[in-house]
């Protein structure tokens, strides 16, 4: 039975460490592994010079349970009198954060347009009447609308594609009326030339738009932002353009995570390029930064698709390397 | 009078081990402290300074103690002496540690210049090198200590990355100033710790093979 009992720890996936008078006795591969020690060099020594941490040697002397960083891995670790149980916690740890990666995500998703609907609920509890009244109702019923789609689509974009063709300029009245409230704080007005047609995911697109024209709008120095759209013989391209110091290096700022100089004193968390690019991916475009000459430019490009070539309706061809 | 030497030497090197790993846990939390921005998290590293301390002047007595009554030669003098200078350079790594949270504590008042993702990652570096450190000793491992060298050039690389990407901040926007300096000092704080762990290193090669080896940029 003993011996039935010391194979089966061979073989196992959990560490085990048997210990007496503070001496290691046996420990199993896994433990070994776990641990990073030879088992020739640490049975028979001393417990620390195995454990080789004091939370750890702690807990084996003490008993208990606990979750520790050891060796670079998260371990979780159950100690009864004479034996240390030790658990590999590090995928775990890791799809863990993910998770939260995935949260904060959805957070980043949610504020601007959740703001802007704050907005619309505000004017009407202030008076709008009649025709405004209805407008703005009718722009809170298709945000709500989008939102409900983007919950929809979280699972992993396993869903069939939404992309139609249509004409960009559908979605400015939508954004424009959105952001009227950051626009006016910052008594900045949008000017807008796009004409293309594409074939996207409308509600990417307008999320796609959103961030681009939410990050304008706070990091941007002049009062005019442009959004401009053109073609070339790769498809259509759009692009928010801003005055202010131009940027040097744009590919960074693309990566979750990572805010422009200027940011350092403005709230936010560094996922929304991150976000834009990811969106343009899903259509097939790419997403880009480029600097002016006494500003930025941020924009998305659509693949020319055999559903719906785009098409040329204005003069402002060019290329973007 | 073997046995006696032997436990006594053993115990010294268990309680080096202590304090290796409490600099480690000290090292662990400043990096997860500077990554999240957590102020209390920091000032539990602050305090952890002082343990430090105290280990390094118990361990000391003890092995002047165990030098003096023992008369040692040969391979137990050289331990004896890498653990005299293993205590200053852990001592100082233990420093920079705190060095580290005390700036987390002023970085966490304000909004982060940018995502810190490097030097986290030169702080979860130097805990590897710790880990390599402690092995050394443990189980008299010359392999494991000649890494810690090759460990070291990677933190310095790091150093001079994110000095350059500071540098960068500073140049473009004056006001990012103030932050970039006490990123900097971070990004130093943990390329000395490097260096004192790369002393040890040394002290420890020399222990197990009687011979003193340098990097070959540290040889003039």
């Amino acid at each position: 039975m003993q011996t039935l009992l010391q194979r089966a720890w061979e073989v196992a996936r959990e560490g085990v460490l048997i210990h007496e008078e503070a001496r290691v006795i046996y420990l199993n591969p896994a433990a070994a592994e776990l641990l990073e020690v030879e088992p020739d060099k640490v049975v028979g020594r001393s417990l620390l010079l195995a454990l080789r941490d004091h939370k750890l040697e702690a807990l084996a002397r003490g008993g208990g349970e606990a979750t520790l960083e050891t060796r670079n891995r998260t371990l979780w670790v159950r100690a009864v009198p004479g034996v240390l149980l030790l658990w590999d916690r590090t995928e775990e740890k890791n799809r863990l954060e993910a998770l939260e990666e995935s949260s904060r995500v959805l957070a980043h998703e949610f504020r601007t347009p959740v703001a802007g609907m704050l907005s619309l609920l505000e004017a009407l509890q202030g008076g709008l009447h009649g025709a405004q009244a209805q407008e703005a109702l009718q722009m809170l019923y298709q945000e709500t609308q989008r939102l409900r789609r983007l919950v929809e689509d979280l699972p992993l974009n396993r869903r069939p594609s939404q992309n139609r063709t249509f004409v960009l300029e559908e979605l400015q009245s939508r954004l424009e009326r959105f952001l009227a409230p950051q626009l006016a704080q910052k008594s900045a007005w949008i000017r807008w030339q796009m004409p293309h047609t594409v074939w996207a995911n409308p509600d990417a697109v307008y999320q796609a738009l959103l961030n681009l024209l939410d990050n304008a709008i706070k990091y941007g120095t002049g009062s005019e932002i442009l959004v401009l759209s053109g073609q070339n013989k790769d498809g259509v391209w759009l692009e928010v353009r801003n005055q202010g110091q131009p940027l040097t290096d744009f590919e960074h700022l693309f990566k979750a995570g990572q805010r422009g100089m200027h940011a350092a004193n403005v709230r936010g968390t560094g996922l929304g390029l991150a976000l834009v690019r990811r969106l343009a991916a899903g259509w097939g475009g790419t997403a880009y930064g480029r600097a002016l000459e006494n500003g930025n430019a941020f924009g998305l490009t659509f693949p020319i698709c055999s559903g719906a070539a785009p098409q040329l309706s204005d003069n402002t061809s060019r290329s973007i390397t | 009078m073997r046995e006696v030497l032997d436990r006594e030497l053993n115990q010294l090197t268990e309680e080096t081990i202590r304090m290796i790993s409490l600099v480690r846990e000290m090292v662990e939390k400043s990096a997860r402290a500077l990554g999240a921005q957590d102020p209390q998290l920091a000032q539990e590293v602050i305090a952890q300074d002082a343990q430090v301390d105290a280990m390094e002047l118990d361990i000391e007595s003890k092995t002047i103690a165990i030098m003096a009554r023992q008369a040692l030669v040969a391979s137990d003098l050289r331990f004896a002496f890498t653990i005299i200078k293993a205590l200053t350079d852990l001592e100082r790594a233990g420093d920079y540690a705190a060095h580290v949270a005390e700036d987390v504590v002023i970085l966490a008042k304000e909004p982060p210049l940018k995502n810190y993702v490097t030097l986290p990652d030169m702080g979860r570096r130097l805990t590897h090198m710790l880990d390599l450190v402690s092995k050394a000793i443990a189980e008299r491992d010359l392999e494991a200590a000649r890494e810690v060298f090759q460990r070291d050039d990677e933190i310095n690389a790091l150093y001079e990355e994110v000095s350059r990407e500071l540098l960068t901040y500073m140049m473009e926007d004056p006001r990012t100033i103030t932050k970039a300096l006490t990123l900097g000092r971070v990004a130093r704080s943990y390329e000395r710790l490097g260096d004192h762990l790369e002393n040890i290193s040394e002290r420890i090669i020399y222990w197990l093979t009687g011979k003193m080896e340098k990097k070959p940029e540290d040889v003039f």
